[in-house]
């Protein structure tokens, strides 16, 4: 949707679509970060709004527990979760500028 | 809440009226010279002992490969062992139905790799010593037996008590001769402690793990990662070819067996609210890997999110595949 607006997005950000914000494995999540990504960005649809009827709730059970798995190592900022649906670009490229911004300026200040 | 009290051998009598029945099994350990194991017993107990103060594997871990439908077996076990097998009864690995499961109040135990280990499966270990108990057990969540159908508990005055918590419990308990009580003695092992909120960072971990050769018997000897095909059977989720070529050219170095952070975290989650904290894995590390101190600690403050504790009632549901619409309302960042 970003695309066909013409928004633009950072460079540096690698899109992986999945039928469903729950199709997103935490070990997915984990291996994104362990061969380099600097941050994953989840983004599902607002719960209570999905099209799968319950998906997103099991989403929001998943992240949180791999944001307090991640906590624990010390390593929270490197997840994010979004309630950004299909077709809310305008909010997707503001919440992904802001969190590509917000990892570039920490690697920056290093 | 009513129970029996039970003097010697009365357990024993009770399995064997189960097994001269000829269609059950019992579960349990069998003590000899040597040690102490888990043995199934069929025709006779023979040197059947109830408690066990040797870890050595996680009993839980045959009932998923062992046993067809049908057959009948009752349990004589640890809590975490009772406790990986309500955890297997909820992930669908075992069919309860003809399942009587008995928790033992354990006293904590010793590794089985610790040489010079005494032959009395009644000893004391983390009341008398306690320095020789392993992490697992002395970080215990419930050593109570008060899981499963049926539990054998000690009581302050040195009496063992039988006390059923279901209706199959309860047929357990009618094989036992003697009168039904009440029970208001207090117990011996008092409910566990909770521990803080287990904290670390990624420079412990590889200090820790440094030694990881990727063997995977952590995985293969837990009791609760039951998948049969595993995520890292096979090389397909670990970094090779080109993407490993890549990652030592963006990051400089590797260290090698690459990517056994990346299994070892998955396997944390994916265990997470099932881990019952047994040490098993630890137990099975041939590097000497504090395992244990690991998963239990991650697995508890995930469960802590939900407040649920692994193998605490068969009723409750596993927190991944069930949900609350009002909840978590600050999940998203």
């Amino acid at each position: 949707m970003a695309g066909s607006l013409r928004m633009k997005y950072p460079e540096g950000v690698k899109l992986i679509q999945v039928p469903c914000s729950s199709r997103v494995d935490p070990a997915f999540v984990i291996k994104a970060i362990f061969e380099g990504a600097d941050g994953v960005f989840v983004a599902g649809c607002h719960p209570g709004d999905c099209h799968f009827i319950k998906g997103n709730y099991f989403t929001r059970r998943k992240i949180a527990a791999l944001k307090e798995e991640l906590e624990a190592f010390g390593m929270k900022d490197k997840l994010r979760l979004f309630w950004v649906s299909a077709a809310e670009a305008r909010r997707f490229v503001e919440k992904v500028t802001e969190m590509y911004n917000d990892i570039k300026e920490k690697k920056n200040g290093r | 809440m009513v129970g029996k009290k039970i003097t010697n051998g009365q357990i024993e009598g009770a399995l064997n009226k189960l097994l001269s029945g000829g269609d059950c099994l019992v579960m349990g350990f069998e003590k000899d010279s040597a040690g102490i194991r888990h043995r199934v017993f069929k025709d006779s107990l023979g040197n059947m002992s109830i408690t066990n103060h040797i870890f050595a594997l996680n009993g839980g871990l045959y009932l998923r490969r062992l046993f067809s439908k049908g057959a009948r077996i009752a349990l004589v076990l640890r809590p975490c062992e009772i406790r990986s097998y309500v955890e297997l009864v909820k992930l669908s690995q075992v069919e309860p139905e003809n399942i009587i499961a008995v928790s033992v109040d354990c006293f904590g135990t010793i590794s089985s790799k610790v040489d010079g280990v005494p032959v009395d499966p009644d000893a004391d270990v983390l009341g008398k010593e306690p320095d020789r108990a392993r992490f697992a057990c002395a970080n215990c969540r419930e050593r109570r037996g008060v899981v499963g159908d049926a539990g054998v508990r000690l009581d302050v005055s040195g009496q063992y008590w039988v006390l059923p918590y279901t209706e199959k419990g309860g047929k357990f308990l009618s094989l036992i001769e003697g009168p039904e009580e009440d029970v208001t003695v207090k117990m011996a092992i008092p409910p566990s402690k909770s521990a803080a909120a287990f904290q670390t960072d990624m420079a412990e971990f590889a200090k820790d793990f440094s030694n990881c050769i990727m063997c995977m018997n952590c995985r293969d000897m837990c009791p609760v990662c039951y998948c049969v095909d595993c995520v890292f059977n096979g090389d397909e989720y670990l970094p090779k070819g080109d993407a490993l070529f890549n990652k030592i050219f963006r990051s400089g170095s590797t260290d090698m067996p690459s990517g056994k952070e990346l299994f070892h975290l998955i396997r944390m989650y994916h265990v997470s609210q099932t881990c019952v904290g047994c040490g098993a894995c630890e137990e099975a590390c041939p590097q000497g890997i504090p395992l244990t101190k690991y998963f239990k600690g991650i697995s508890e403050r995930l469960q802590g999110i939900f407040s649920y504790m692994s193998g605490r009632d068969p009723n409750e549901q596993i927190p991944m595949v069930t949900f609350l619409e009002d909840e978590l309302k600050n999940a998203e960042d």
